[in-house]
């Protein structure tokens, strides 16, 4: 499956795929998955080894006047103290609005 | 919510809502079959793919068609309510690989997106999802909170023309068939879009869709394989949820 978009031409062993049948499909976006992503979510929060969806949010900045500092820690692997950085999200609701993980 | 449109049913304000922020034109063919995602003329906010750009996200409030938008269940947060988004490209991908349970997996990069395909192939059932990718941080995040069952780090190295390439794309299949001797693997998900990986990927891949009809090698990005509607609601996923919203 071609999840990943980095190289739009690539040098691939087409003949080792088409031996073995094995098939290369890509991958583009989505369409009606919302539904059972959130179902997905739900389940995984009630199974003990589901995977914790949450924990990918590593950093969150507070409103639009932080959206630089925001791209520029999403554009990173790793911030300044060494933590991992996946997800960044920047909260624009007002005091009291947080979201509730 | 902040406001409701007079015709809109189904919302209230204060409700708690994702935004599925691709608008297709509902009528091509591509729409009609129910794969809107690559319509022609679909407008996606925060995308520089198709021009003049859409208004994308980054604003305080935003005029959005209720048809796309998604009330959150009241466990479900607004952080986990943004990851809609790429879960959504993961179980896309999911969905068209035609996982059987039960399979092995690779996953090659395990940023959000690879993270995120691994945890769905592992939420339906695969045997063994394995994670490769070049930081053993990102490696212990995945295994430590259950997006993967195991892990394999990449070595960093680099062939000087495409055969020495290839060998190294062999050697690195190789290695991940060793990890709790999985062997060649079902399903492989290339989340690096890096050469080098989508080598390896065809390497370790068996023969990947025996249990099904298809029996083909297609290499395609677009193209039609199987009508969506039938995929969704026909055997081999039953899990699909009664509230899809496909148009067919």
């Amino acid at each position: 499956m071609l999840v990943g978009m980095g190289h739009p031409i690539q040098t691939i062993p087409l003949g080792a795929a088409a031996l073995r049948e094995v098939d290369i499909v890509g991958v583009f976006r989505y369409s009606n998955t919302y539904p059972e992503s959130i179902e997905i979510v739900q389940a995984s929060k009630k199974s003990p080894d589901g995977p914790d969806f949450s924990k990918l949010v590593t950093h969150r900045f507070k409103g639009l006047e932080e959206a630089v500092k925001a791209f520029e820690m999403a554009g990173k692997t790793k911030d300044v103290d060494g933590k991992l950085v996946l997800k960044v999200v920047i909260d624009t609701l007002g005091e009291g609005g947080e979201s509730k993980l | 919510m902040s406001a409701v449109g007079s015709s809109v049913t189904g919302f209230k304000e204060g409700d708690k809502v994702a935004l599925e922020v691709g608008l297709p034109c509902g009528s091509c063919p591509r729409c009609s079959e129910g794969r809107y995602n690559i319509c022609k003329e679909l407008k996606f906010r925060s995308s520089g793919k198709s021009f003049p750009h859409f208004q994308g996200t980054l604003q305080e409030k935003i005029n959005h068609p209720a048809k796309w938008c998604y009330k959150l269940p009241e466990d479900v947060g607004l952080d986990v309510g943004a990851l809609l988004e790429p879960l959504g490209v993961a179980l896309h991908a999911f969905r068209r690989s035609l996982m059987p349970k039960d399979a092995t997996v690779v996953v090659y990069g395990a940023g959000a997106v690879g993270l995120l395909c691994a945890a769905v192939a592992k939420v339906k059932g695969a045997k063994k999802v394995i994670i490769a990718d070049i930081d053993q941080g990102r490696l212990d995040f995945a295994v430590k909170n259950g997006f993967a069952h195991a892990s394999y780090l990449v070595p960093m190295k680099r062939g000087k023309d495409i055969d020495e390439n290839l060998a190294i794309a062999k050697e690195t299949a190789k290695a991940v068939g060793e990890i709790d001797g999985v062997g060649e693997v079902d399903v492989v998900f290339e989340c690096t879009g890096v050469p080098s990986c989508v080598q390896a990927g065809i390497f370790v891949s068996h023969l990947a869709r025996k249990k099904n009809k298809s029996n083909l090698t297609i290499f395609s990005v677009n193209q039609a394989r199987w009508p969506p509607h039938a995929r969704r609601h026909g055997s081999p996923h039953p899990d699909h949820s009664s509230r899809c919203r496909c148009a067919a």
